[in-house]
């Protein structure tokens, strides 16, 4: 056998390590969600039971639907947003301070966020629900999808806008047919995120959502959940979040690489 | 018959005034070149014609129609851009039909009009491919059909050659002068390189700091520049500084030398391209003596560098290969020199 480079090996271990470190505990969350016993003590067999449970309880089922709707509308919204802002940004002059001010929502701590809005919209005299969630999700999530999009910008030939317009189209005719379909990987990569980001934000729904179970998220679901304990049928929701949330992100990353190439 | 006519147009940047009242024509049919240092303004006054700046003052017109406000989607003017600006996401045919669509053409009409097109730049088997599945050259034809397919009233080009390898470019140049001839469309290259002006183009505006200096056609830019700038800009020449004195041209420590007359008295400097510098191994005639300093064989011909004494720099003289004394030039070599005195000319500035 030949010798190997120590420093490698150490590396390697290094890095096995922090794999470990990283996704032992969801491993083990995986295996648990599908354990026949409740307790988190001991194997006692293979089931489903605890997904079964969790498709026949009406509570998680309307509050995974709120987190959907919540999701996708501010979703649409902050690409939408985040987007026109992105190239607005882009075209003109390179500025330091709004540069920061459109990121710093994403830097803000949640907590101090979720105070803030909602003392907004009590100043607003607003009502709370759903809608609420929305606009405060479009608030960070905007920020996002700035910073995703104008990375895809950074590289975007601008002369082949001007050489749309050069051969007769109006702007809106161009922003339809050239600049979007380019950017587009950009955009939807953008929105993933901002989906994946909306979909289990808690704190910030928790502050801006009212009363009632109406407007109950699903990460507020299980928080109100655990306070019982944690039970397997919330190893199984969790479980479902998982691997959603990791069909995300390599569709996400595997955009990007496209749109890079 | 005038096609296009920039009439006193001038831009200004801020403090830089990159295009200073110029006026030019461009003729029906023509293959025109705009050259000049970078700098100097070509790109900005082709932007002009585009429609993508607005002029500060003067007229644009295109076949007696004023466009000056006109926008550039609206003019019958197409410009072929230096980085081809291809649609990324669409194909050949797709980057082709852009242009006709926008027009509202459509079916077999628009199929047939794109066709034609691809043909002509003889990429019909590439129309299904995106630019980045094709090469330089390739996406260079793309951009051209992709202009010439609505038949502008006038091509632009920016640069056109600029991007490409020196054998792709002898090609291409042939290639836009058939392209040219074949539609009858006035074409106007804009270049810095004055060697793809001379080859492709009729008439020739040459600019300086945002000014014409010099608009001829290739051969009169070439044997009667104007001004220094215009005669070290265009090819290799020889200068000799001097005065004119009784209308003969005389150098310091060298003499009366060869020059054409009727040109006024005062300080002047003679030039002389070296190609029509004789080189002799005797006094034959000759008038100014000097050291060979080098000679470098490029194939057709040899470049022969001779120290003269009183001139800074040595004069260039270009002799045929088969000149009998081209392959003997030896460094140190006594050897005399001199020309026609109208294939010389004197410059006032």
């Amino acid at each position: 056998m030949i010798a190997r480079d120590p420093i490698k090996l150490w590396l390697n271990a290094h890095l096995s390590l922090v794999y470990v470190f990283l996704y032992v505990p969801i491993l083990v969350l995986i295996v648990l969600s599908f354990n026949k016993s409740g307790l988190p003590t001991a194997w006692t067999g293979f089931s489903t039971e605890w997904y079964g449970k969790l498709i026949a309880n009406p509570k998680i089922l309307s509050a995974a639907g709120n987190s959907v709707i919540v999701a996708v509308v501010s979703t649409v919204i902050s690409a939408a947003i985040g987007t026109l802002l992105a190239m607005g940004l882009e075209e003109g002059k390179p500025n330091p301070w709004l540069d920061a001010l459109v990121a710093a929502p994403m830097i803000i701590p949640d907590i101090v966020l979720a105070i803030a809005l909602l003392s907004f919209y009590t100043l607003l005299n607003m009502n709370l629900g759903l809608h609420s969630i929305v606009l405060s999700h479009a608030v960070f999530n905007i920020a996002f999808v700035c910073m995703v999009v104008r990375t895809r910008l950074k590289n975007f030939d601008r002369s082949i806008v001007e050489a749309s317009i050069d051969l007769g189209a109006s702007e809106i005719t161009t922003f339809r047919r050239v600049t979007l379909p380019v950017i587009a990987p950009g955009v939807v990569a953008a929105a993933l995120l901002s989906f994946t980001l909306s979909i289990d934000e808690f704190i910030i729904a928790y502050f801006t959502a009212g009363a009632g179970q109406g407007s109950t998220t699903f990460p507020m679901q299980i928080y109100a959940m655990i306070r019982f304990g944690v039970t397997p049928e919330i190893n199984a929701i969790a479980t479902i979040v998982i691997g959603f949330s990791f069909f995300l992100v390599l569709l996400s990353q595997r955009l990007n690489r496209e749109a890079a190439a | 018959m005038s096609l296009l006519q920039i009439d006193a147009v001038t831009k200004r940047f801020g403090p830089v005034t990159a295009v200073d009242r110029i006026s030019l024509e461009v003729r029906d049919g023509e293959f025109f070149a705009i050259l000049g240092p970078s700098g100097c303004g070509k790109t900005t006054l082709l932007r002009v014609i585009a429609g993508f700046e607005a002029p500060d003052e003067g007229r644009v017109r295109l076949a007696g129609t004023d466009i000056t406000e006109l926008k550039a989607n609206r003019r019958p003017v197409n410009l072929m851009f230096q980085s081809y600006a291809l649609f990324p996401h669409m194909t050949s045919f797709g980057n082709v039909a852009y242009g006709l669509e926008m027009e509202g053409l459509q079916g077999a009409e628009l199929k047939k009009r794109v066709e034609q097109a691809l043909a002509m730049v003889r990429m019909s088997d590439y129309a299904a491919r995106k630019p980045g599945q094709l090469s330089g050259g390739q996406r260079q034809r793309i951009a051209l059909a992709r202009a010439l397919v609505k038949r502008p009233k006038v091509l632009l080009l920016d640069e056109p050659l600029g991007a490409l390898d020196r054998k792709l470019r002898e090609q291409m140049q042939i290639e836009l002068k058939r392209l040219q001839q074949d539609t009858g469309i006035a074409f106007v290259v804009v270049t810095h390189d004055q060697e793809e002006a001379l080859t492709l183009a009729d008439r020739i505006a040459l600019l300086d700091r945002g000014r014409v200096v010099q608009l001829a056609t290739p051969r009169e830019l070439y044997d009667k520049p104007v001004n220094r700038f215009a005669a070290d800009f265009i090819g290799l020449m020889n200068f000799i500084e001097g005065k004119v004195e009784r209308s003969s041209f005389e150098a310091p420590g060298l003499g009366r030398l060869p020059a054409p007359n009727g040109v006024a008295d005062g300080p002047a400097a003679l030039a002389i391209r070296p190609e029509r510098v004789r080189v002799t191994d005797t006094a034959v005639g000759a008038t100014v003596q000097g050291k060979v300093e080098g000679a470098a064989f490029l194939g057709q011909d040899v470049i022969a560098h001779v120290a003269v004494p009183n001139l800074p720099r040595p004069m260039v003289a270009r002799l045929a290969a088969g000149h009998p004394l081209s392959a003997k030039l030896a460094r140190g070599q006594q050897v005399w020199l001199n020309w026609q005195a109208d294939q010389a000319v004197i410059l006032k500035d």
